[in-house]
């Protein structure tokens, strides 16, 4: 080959580099980037991995329902915690088919109706929250426009009273609905007897075994295994060695310009211009962070928000602070608030095993305000333990604890701890007390509780019965009094 | 035409094109540091004393670029009382600063931070008990610290109290930023007082360079970070602070 077909090749090549190099230069020139710009936006991008490591993640992932209840019929039930994702994952493929159906039809229901549907053979999602319909609207076909009827879901249900109907349940407006489809598009009977045949745990209305006029479901016989979990804490000045690379993924890679505090409580305080911005750092390595709202915030949708929620939390570490691949986050609650022109919304996220959440420790709780589109309020955690030491410990003695048992013995204790605390009034005291605290009782569930040791924490299987968001945990296997949280104070 | 010559002319056109964008980039960002740096001195006064703003103190000329400052405060910052032997000494300006140098020449203080100290002002005391407060400000560099300051309260026995919230500056991080200029600053300021009363008239006895905590936090700081700001002192005691950073 001769020198000039070298010198062609090459000037091709040169083509080639200098095109790319105008496109590049043509971005960066349209997004309004100096030089100086473009230095910060390729330095930001490489730095802090600890913190912005991780992959997109589909917000969906964090939507499922905290339990399924499922009536075999004959008043036979059965309530799946740990199976829920999974059957929810199942039900999903369904739910898009039923909203891709023509001519579905709503129809709102009583309650006495709603209870005489689920009193037939059934499964029902039930969330802990009410979630906003838009988001199931996105997940499903483009005929599932039920905004106009309800706002929110907070159970989603199939009966064989109907099997061409999806079941709604809305709590923030206290309405059943039923959406009517002209054919099948779910295996009810198939399903049920899948589960009938992997899930032994019974359970039953508390209006049953109890008497009082109650419709949850409570488990009154089970044989559930769920092994303590244990993990080591980091120590504080391991924690806070990565406040910087934190700090970083908020105010950008160069932090000479953003005012530093630091207290005698070694609470680290990063502030930009008057407060506009401000990053608390707590030496247990809870983080809040805090942005005014401009003035020309713009409002968006639940969808758009809850979107940019997520991708805030994986941009800024949320997700590993929980530290170790056995526990995931799960979305717990959701809420908004109107103001003039923009909605705000609230979310919160808690760390999960097994589909239960991990109470009273708030470095697993991760929680997130967004007003229009910009985050005004976040809190998180810097990992704070000691990911290679996470062991699951089971029990010797398998057997649980009866929760029957357990309201026997302590509902006078119950029944004082939730007058303490505004939960039921002095007056209601006039009743039988045990009836008060049964029929007080909103939901119960085994969820994990937080017990702090000097090196470590160690989450506990707990009987979890919820009074309207007060939550009393006890030990699954011994039923001893482990403790009781406020929803706030998760 | 050839293809050897089509590639030259897009070669050419190329590196155009990109000398171009580059320039523009470059461009930008001088664009964004030169925003007050054209306001003369000369321009500035004009301006200010058609509002009724005179200047009788020099305008000083500082460094282009100046980093931020990080702020150790003393652990044992806070109050004292102290009894004196000396006495029979007749109070005056210049015997309260003698006594209030010897007092802190006496402060378990390393030497470098001593001579970082530096008495701005003595003063009567307001409290009506005949002493005189001695003040120490701190420097860094030229610079004062405005939030680091040594109160001696002295009588005729000597130093009784002391009042001490006293920290240690240093560079934060390796970064200086762009200052803005005094008459810049002195238009930041006319256009405050302008806004709040547009009627009003003063006169500025001083403009220096300090540096000094942005705005106040609740709580113990033991550390905190201190930026460039240019202070503004009127004949009515009045003082004004204004960032100097852009």
């Amino acid at each position: 080959m001769n020198r000039s077909v070298y010198k062609e090749r090459f000037k091709t090549f040169l083509i080639v580099v200098l095109f790319l190099l105008t496109v590049l230069l043509s971005y960066f020139y349209w997004q309004g980037s100096s030089i100086s710009g473009i230095k910060e936006s390729v330095n930001g991008h490489f730095s802090s991995t600890l913190f912005t490591g991780e992959d997109h993640i589909d917000a969906a992932y964090f939507v499922t329902p905290q339990k399924v209840d499922v009536n075999f019929g004959n008043g036979i039930y059965t309530s799946c915690q740990e199976l829920a994702p999974q059957l929810w994952s199942d039900f999903i493929d369904s739910y898009i088919a039923f909203t891709e159906m023509e001519n579905l039809m709503i129809e709102e229901l009583s309650e006495a109706q709603w209870l005489e549907t689920m009193d037939m053979k059934s499964i029902q999602f039930v969330f802990e929250y009410d979630m906003p319909v838009e988001f199931f609207e996105s997940l499903g076909g483009s005929n599932f426009g039920q905004s106009d009827y309800f706002n929110h879901v907070s159970a989603m249900a199939l009966s064989e009273a109907s099997t061409t109907s999806l079941f709604i349940r809305d709590d923030t407006l206290g309405k059943y609905y039923r959406i009517i489809s002209d054919s099948d598009f779910y295996p009810l009977e198939e399903k049920v007897l899948e589960i009938s045949s992997t899930v032994s745990d019974q359970y039953y209305p508390i209006y049953l075994f109890l008497g009082t006029d109650n419709y949850e479901m409570a488990p009154f016989s089970t044989g559930i295994l769920l092994p303590e979990l244990s993990v080591n804490k980091l120590s504080s000045e391991s924690i806070l060695s990565s406040e910087k690379d934190l700090a970083k993924t908020f105010f950008g890679e160069n932090l000479d310009f953003v005012r530093r505090i630091v207290d005698d409580s070694n609470t680290i305080t990063y502030m930009y211009g008057y407060g506009e911005k401000m990053l608390t750092i707590y030496r247990n390595g809870i983080f809040e962070y805090k942005e005014t709202p401009s003035s020309d915030v713009n409002s968006a949708g639940f969808n758009s928000v809850f979107d940019t929620a997520v991708s805030f939390i994986s941009s800024h570490g949320g997700w590993s602070s929980f530290g170790t691949d056995n526990i995931s986050a799960q979305l717990r609650s959701v809420s908004s608030t109107s103001v003039p022109k923009v909605d705000t919304y609230n979310f919160v996220f808690c760390a999960g095993s097994k589909n239960r959440t991990l109470y009273g420790n708030s470095a697993s709780q991760i929680a997130i305000e967004i007003t229009g589109d910009q985050i005004t309020y976040y809190k998180g955690c810097i990992p704070a333990f000691d990911n290679s030491s996470f062991i699951e410990i089971y029990p010797e003695n398998t057997s649980n604890a009866l929760i029957t048992d357990i309201l026997a013995r302590d509902h006078q204790y119950i029944a004082q701890t939730l007058l303490e605390h505004d939960i039921i009034t002095p007056e209601a005291q006039d009743m039988d007390l045990f009836d008060l605290v049964v029929s007080n009782i909103s939901s119960i569930s085994t969820e994990y509780y937080s017990q702090y040791f000097e090196a470590q924490v160690r989450f506990v299987p707990a009987w979890t019965i919820d009074f309207s968001g007060f939550k009393v945990f006890y030990d699954l296997y011994t039923g001893e009094f482990l403790g009781y949280l406020k929803e706030t104070e998760q | 035409m050839e293809w050897s010559k089509i590639k030259n002319i897009l070669i050419v056109a190329l590196i155009l094109t990109d000398i171009l964008l580059v320039s523009l980039l470059i461009f930008s960002d001088h664009g964004k540091n030169d925003t007050d740096s054209s306001v003369s001195v000369e321009d500035a006064l004009v301006v200010l004393s058609k509002n009724d703003i005179t200047v009788s103190s020099k305008i000083p000329d500082v460094d282009p670029e100046m980093p931020v400052l990080t702020l150790t405060y003393d652990s044992d910052n806070g109050s004292f009382f102290y009894t004196s032997s000396e006495a029979g000494i007749t109070l005056t300006e210049n015997t309260a600063l003698d006594l209030a140098e010897s007092f802190i020449s006496g402060l378990a203080l390393p030497e470098a931070e001593k001579n970082t100290l530096e008495a701005v002002n003595v003063y009567p005391s307001e409290d009506d008990s005949g002493r005189y407060v001695v003040s120490y400000g701190s420097y860094y560099e030229d610079y004062k610290l405005e939030n680091s300051y040594i109160l001696c309260y002295v009588s005729s026995e000597g130093v009784t109290e002391m009042l001490k919230n006293h920290a240690v500056a240093e560079i934060s991080g390796n970064s200086k930023q762009k200052i803005m200029p005094a008459a810049s600053a002195l238009l930041k300021y006319m256009n405050q007082l302008k806004s709040a009363d547009p009627d009003s008239a003063k006169e500025i006895t001083d403009v220096s360079l300090v540096y000094m905590v942005d705005s106040p936090y609740d709580g113990n700081i033991t550390s905190d970070t201190a930026f460039p700001t240019w202070k503004i002192t009127a004949s009515d005691n009045s003082i004004t602070y204004i960032s100097a950073y852009n």
